[in-house]
């Protein structure tokens, strides 16, 4: 589904690479976590795959459903089915959440909305994301507790379907409630879209004991150092990131 | 010059100038259309006073001028204006008494290379006291326009709470990519965000004059 192979990306008019020969191959109905210390490029290469500004890819290729997306316009990538959920998802004064809504889904479906399955399907899906019916009616973000955001950009995934879902530290900021109520709700997409591939980054292996990977990357320095299983992520809690550089250098599973 | 008492929600076409006044105690909510045409508002609110104004125009350069002459009157005021000529808009809001409140938002979209200016003076002298006056402005330039934001706070009363606020340029990167990363292509994410932008309460999209809501459109 997804094929990153080798790439290169720096900030655009800046000279610093952040991710230097990076690969990454993701299949159908995969979950991947990614995990690392700060700094390592773990967001930026979510960025990256959704097309951000602000980052330039200088080499290698992206590839989602065989087709190169490399130089591919951010709402492209979305309306084939990427989508990322932001570490601190960006706050938009006077555009109200259920307008939002209603139009991304008709720019994604490129189909006109009945209103009463929209509400209906929200109304559903706010109610196991246990959001308050009135966060539909304020501003994009706008005010929302870190919970709030976090479970809105799981609302919106639910709403669009996506094929890929990229989860930039969701976990970050939820209590414990809230971080096992938007395991639940990822784990259910995914079991309803079994064809659906997921990337987690994470610091805490707490949500991968919810959402279990099928593979743990560790990155380092724009690059994955080592690959293995909810095993791998469980050692590096226990002993740290510098852990790794020690294991043997076979793959880690369980 | 007419002048007009408020008894109610209403909206006023503004073809001249006009002098509006709401009575002691009242609270009064107006919308205001102005079409191309420039005008100067008088506004007068009388002790307890409450009045929301929102005013939508289009390539018009307006004055409006409130006095908030009792204690406790208070004005929040919307202005909202699409520019493709030469305008300015000013704004003057008179602290008469204490305990007054203003609070102003002004939005302009300036679509071609003109000029617009906002030039907002909340005014509060130095014997009226615990007075709040807040001012929020932002300009979005569609091509290289020349606007100009005057953000004026003139008090001379310690006991004021005031903040005040101005943004000239266009919608934020991050805004439009998280918009985007939604499915929405550029002409869409635009689209939303001006008519959040330019128009203040969606849920009453009703009362603002149609050809303003014509003009958001073709933006």
């Amino acid at each position: 589904m997804l094929d990153i192979q080798n790439i290169d990306v720096k900030i655009k008019d800046g000279d610093k690479e952040i991710l230097k020969d990076f690969s990454l191959s993701i299949g159908e109905g995969e979950v991947h976590a990614i995990m690392g210390p700060n700094g390592t490029g773990k967001s930026t290469l979510a960025k990256v795959i959704m097309g951000h500004y602000k980052y330039e890819v200088t080499a290698g290729s992206i590839s989602f459903d065989s087709r190169d997306i490399t130089d591919c316009s951010v709402d492209e990538r979305a309306r084939m089915g990427i989508f990322l959920g932001m570490q601190d998802p960006t706050e938009i004064e006077g555009v109200r959440n259920s307008e939002f809504l209603r139009v991304a889904l008709k720019e994604v479906t490129g189909e006109n909305v009945n209103l009463y399955t929209f509400i209906k399907e929200l109304e559903r899906d706010m109610a196991d994301l246990k959001l308050n019916d009135a966060m539909l009616h304020r501003s994009l973000n706008k005010g929302f507790s870190g919970g709030e955001k976090k479970k809105n950009e799981i609302l919106q995934l639910k709403v669009l379907k996506p094929k890929l879902i990229i989860l930039d530290e969701i976990d970050s900021g939820l209590d414990v409630d809230s971080l096992k109520i938007v395991s639940e709700n990822i784990q259910q997409y995914l079991v309803e879209h079994s064809e659906a591939s997921l990337l987690m980054i994470t610091h805490y292996p707490r949500i991968l004991e919810y959402i279990r990977p099928d593979y743990v990357h560790i990155m380092q320095n724009g690059k994955i150092e080592k690959t293995g299983d909810i095993s791998l992520a469980r050692s590096v809690e226990k002993d740290g990131y510098h852990s790794i550089n020690v294991i043997d250098k076979e793959d880690i599973y369980e | 010059m007419n002048k007009i008492v408020l008894d109610k929600e209403e909206v006023i076409v503004v073809d001249e100038d006009l002098d509006l006044v709401v009575s002691k105690g009242m609270i009064k909510e107006i919308y205001l259309c102005s079409p191309s045409m420039d005008a100067t508002i008088h506004y007068e609110v009388e002790e307890g006073g409450s009045l929301s104004v929102h005013h939508y125009s289009i390539n018009s350069s307006l004055s409006s001028i409130v006095h908030l002459k009792g204690k406790g009157a208070s004005v929040h005021y919307f202005y909202s204006t699409i520019n493709e000529e030469d305008h300015t808009f000013s704004l003057e809001v008179f602290h008469d008494a204490d305990h007054t409140e203003s609070k102003v938002i002004s939005h302009g979209v300036n679509v071609k290379e003109k000029s617009l200016i906002f030039d907002i003076n909340p005014y509060v002298p130095k014997e009226k006291e615990f007075c709040v006056c807040n001012q929020e402005n932002s300009i979005i330039n569609l091509e290289d326009g020349l606007s100009l934001i005057r953000p004026n706070l003139l008090i001379d009363c310690y006991n004021v709470s005031s903040s005040h606020s101005a943004y000239i340029g266009s919608f934020r990167d991050e805004v439009l990519f998280y918009l985007m990363s939604r499915g929405l292509s550029k002409d869409a994410s635009y689209e939303i965000l001006m008519k959040s932008f330019l128009v203040k309460d969606i849920l009453k999209v009703e009362k603002v004059f149609p050809e303003f809501l014509e003009k958001l459109k073709d933006l």
